[in-house]
């Protein structure tokens, strides 16, 4: 099936280009980058945006108001240390927290205006380590993805099927279809979710640490995945990830946070800088490119003095 | 493995209307259907067996079902009506009825399964609010609530029961242990339509069950309001298990071990769950009643109990085996 007649065409913020982008943070003589927050040119057009949300309990706020987007058509990563309130951002721009305050935005319009299901047709989200049933087959929660296009006692269409067999497809778990979750390993039941979360169906995918406890080559096979769907099926892709080699790396766009505010926007050129290691992780830490890809990598660091 | 089930449970039905006194031939059922049989092999058939063994279907087909939504919307897999304290807030009211109403003030038969309907019902929704904290009610919670309201409750019963003269204290203690009393036409009408109805909402919202088994936030992402589907489909299991309560008192092992069975027959996918739990559940509580009705026949041994006889082993063998 020729899947990417579903997917529309990139529009405004991905027409834009990265360099201008990146062009209106360099003009921004700080960390903290200005050019992210709603007096930016772009920030109206992006898939998804939070306008001075925050997210708290009684006295505590785990996230301050703050401004935040995700650029359409692109693949961004949120970085920070344990208890920055990465997850939390993911958790209040996906409605699966609450927010104290603000509105999070979804192709413009006001999630909290719009019914969940159509949210579901719209955005998909992976959870950070989620959890199938026992037994459950990989077609099955592939399948699963299908809730919010569904009607009825939700009797599989012939639409759902071809849409199912695609997502199992392009993960390369098509020979696994029946097995059973818990049979596989790490890598493949990563990559049975992501299938579950693409036959969903939607422009836009969140995902909460996807590399997390995988080694290292499932966390490449994963970002590798990622990359193809962005690349070929203009997804826009946003994932909260602990590995800052592979952010720079499969990123282009990268934001950073500390004590739930965001510190730095950019690509990952102007992200990855030893002061921004400074501020958000508290590490001296030695940037040189990447001889294989350019991007800027963390050869080595310590504990700043 | 339907086919298997289905079969498993028509002859299973076909040997509890056979079980007891006087038993009845394929030969005679065909007069009885004829209208050609004795009057009282019609009587025996129609008025006493048919009634006791349909009810002991119907409360065990409630029973499972409730089960599987309990353990679908809790995501644990020990949640069952007992462990909700259900059971327990109908056994206060079943006990406080014959404590405090003097016999023959109200007709029992009417009474008592409104009572236990009405205790079962207050019980699952105090749980419910009680397990919401900051809006969201977890899982766990609402187990961890059930659990303690059913201590709670329980010995409340027992402290009223102690005032009860031997032959209402026999009569409760039955009651709680699990006994079909209330078999009669009227009763497996009301449950035959009830349970149908629920059964049929549950088959309805069979995916949004399948997503919920996933957890709350991929529930969320993927488009199911998890507070208001929670909330639907515990009305659903605790209806169906106030139902079977009414008539068959405070059964506890069968909405447990059914589900647990039927997942492990047709695999978690609660499509093809719920219907294997039903199955499952019939089976079960078919075989329970035969063996409750012959093994000390003339005198019955109360069906819960035989249905815990039977179904904790196989259970401990399966957690073992897992």
């Amino acid at each position: 099936m020729n899947h990417e007649t579903t997917t529309e065409p990139n529009t405004v913020a991905s027409q834009r280009s990265l360099d201008e982008l990146a062009a209106a943070h360099d003009a921004e003589d700080s960390l903290i980058c200005e050019g992210c927050d709603r007096s930016c040119a772009w920030f109206n057009d992006a898939a998804l945006r939070g306008e001075g949300i925050s997210v708290g309990y009684e006295d505590r706020l785990i996230i301050a108001p703050m401004d935040v987007a995700l650029p359409e058509g692109k693949v961004t990563s949120i970085i920070g240390p344990n208890g920055c309130g990465k997850s939390t951002l993911l958790k209040a721009l996906s409605r699966t927290m609450p927010t104290r305050s603000g509105a999070v935005y979804l192709n413009g319009t006001a999630i909290a205006s719009l019914p969940t299901a159509e949210i579901a047709r719209q955005m998909a989200l992976l959870p950070q380590s989620p959890s199938a049933p026992g037994g459950l087959t990989v077609k099955e929660l592939v399948s699963y993805g299908r809730y919010p296009h569904q009607k009825g006692f939700g009797r599989l269409t012939d639409k759902d099927h071809e849409i199912i067999s695609w997502a199992l497809d392009i993960t390369r778990l098509t020979a696994f279809a029946d097995r059973a979750i818990d049979a596989l390993s790490g890598g493949q039941r990563q990559r049975a979710w992501i299938a579950m979360a693409l036959a969903q169906d939607t422009d836009l995918i969140l995902l909460d640490e996807p590399t997390t406890y995988l080694d290292m080559a499932h966390q490449l096979e994963v970002l590798e995945l990622l990359q193809s769907l962005n690349r070929d099926q203009g997804k826009t892709i946003a994932l909260v990830i602990h590995e800052l080699n592979l952010a720079s790396r499969f990123s282009d766009w990268m934001i950073a946070m500390k004590d739930g505010s965001i510190r730095a926007a950019g690509t990952a050129e102007q992200v990855m800088t030893p002061s921004m290691m400074k501020e958000v992780f508290g590490l001296e830490a030695l940037i040189e490119p990447d001889p294989w890809t350019d991007k800027p990598s963390l050869v080595s660091y310590r504990l700043a003095g | 493995m339907f086919v298997v089930l289905i079969a498993a449970a028509a002859v299973l039905l076909w040997a509890d209307i056979n079980a007891g006194y006087r038993s009845i031939s394929l030969e005679e059922l065909g007069q009885i259907l004829s209208g050609q049989a004795s009057q009282s092999l019609t009587y025996t058939l129609i008025e006493l067996r048919l009634p006791r063994v349909l009810t002991a279907m119907l409360v065990g087909i409630g029973l499972a079902v409730a089960g599987c939504l309990l353990q679908g919307i809790s995501r644990n897999d020990m949640a069952d009506p007992g462990v909700l304290g259900i059971n327990a807030g109908a056994g206060l009211l079943v006990a406080a009825f014959i404590v405090f109403v003097p016999a023959g003030a109200v007709a029992s038969e009417i009474a008592l399964p409104v009572l236990a309907f009405a205790g079962s019902l207050a019980v699952a929704f105090v749980g419910w609010r009680l397990s919401i904290v900051r809006g969201v009610s977890s899982p766990k919670r609402l187990l961890l609530i059930g659990v303690a309201l059913a201590t709670g409750l329980s010995s409340v019963t027992s402290l009223l029961m102690l005032q009860l003269s031997d032959g209402d204290y026999a009569f409760v203690q039955n009651w709680i242990a699990g006994n079909i009393w209330g078999a009669s036409w009227p009763n497996v009408m009301l449950l035959a339509v009830g349970l149908t109805f629920l059964v049929a909402v549950a088959l309805f919202f069979a995916r949004t069950l399948n997503v919920l088994a996933l957890g709350s936030q991929a529930a969320t992402g993927l488009g199911v309001n998890v507070r208001r589907a929670s909330e639907g489909l515990l009305a659903v299991a605790v209806g169906c298990s106030g139902l079977c309560c009414a008539v068959g008192g405070g059964l506890t092992f069968v909405g447990l071990v059914c589900p647990h069975l039927a997942r492990r027959l047709v695999g978690p996918n609660f499509r093809v769950l719920i219907p294997a739990t039903v199955l499952v559940g019939a089976v079960l509580m078919l075989a329970a009643d035969i063996i409750s009705r012959t093994l000390l026949a003339p005198n019955e041994i109360p069906v819960g109990l035989v249905a815990a006889v039977i179904g904790a082993p196989y259970f401990l063998y399966l957690l073992a085996k897992s």
